[in-house]
């Protein structure tokens, strides 16, 4: 996906989004850690209470 | 003259044993047939689940958003189905990764980075802020 190297902005679609919501819902539902860029990117719609509360690790 | 020598018990034996144990041998062949039925079934919507699960990692990791959006859908379609067991949902959560692709280590690499999410200009409307993006022929806007 795109980047700004200027403003380190890296885009991301809505279905990228989705998909990294997704798996932080399942992780919660599972007890299983996710990736914190993960986390990051399922936070970055506005909801991020549920990347926030999620098990994150790092790596 | 008696008619027969059997016993009464032997008669009345033979008399109503004789129907009753083909009525349940009747019963048991149709509860096994309908068992055999409904594995079968099960195995015919499972392997159905299976196309299905494939058909939408396809779509998910499409370039075209629409399409990709569409397999995203379907994959959370496959796991509320009641044949969604632990296996199906590992492929799940494999293609939920693979449409992430290298942005999780992209993000690792450089952890200032903002992520900004961002949506097809033609699914807005909105001309402000558009973006080209390598490999997409869809222009697209920076989502509030």
């Amino acid at each position: 996906m795109g980047r700004d190297a200027v403003t380190k902005k890296i885009y991301v679609t809505k279905t990228q989004v989705k998909a990294a919501q997704l798996l932080v819902e399942r992780s919660k539902a599972t007890g299983k850690t996710v990736r914190s860029s993960i986390a990051k990117i399922a936070g970055a719609s506005g909801r991020s209470s549920a990347a926030n509360s999620a098990k994150t690790r790092k790596g | 003259m008696p008619a027969t020598e059997l016993p009464t018990w032997a008669v009345y034996a033979v008399s109503f044993g004789t129907p009753a144990a083909a009525f349940a041998g009747a019963a048991i062949g149709h509860i096994v047939t309908r068992r055999g039925a409904t594995e079968l079934e099960k195995r015919s919507r499972r392997e159905q689940l299976m196309k299905t699960l494939q058909w939408a990692a396809e779509l998910a990791i499409s370039d075209d958003e629409a399409k990709a959006n569409l397999g995203v859908s379907q994959l959370v379609a496959v796991t509320t189905s009641d044949l969604c067991d632990k296996d199906v949902q590992e492929f799940v959560d494999a293609a939920l990764v693979a449409v992430l692709g290298n942005l999780p280590d992209e993000i690792e690499t450089d952890p200032d980075a903002v992520v900004q999410p961002i949506a097809p200009a033609r699914d807005t409307g909105d001309g402000k802020c558009v973006h080209t993006l390598e490999g997409r022929a869809d222009r697209w806007v920076v989502m509030p």
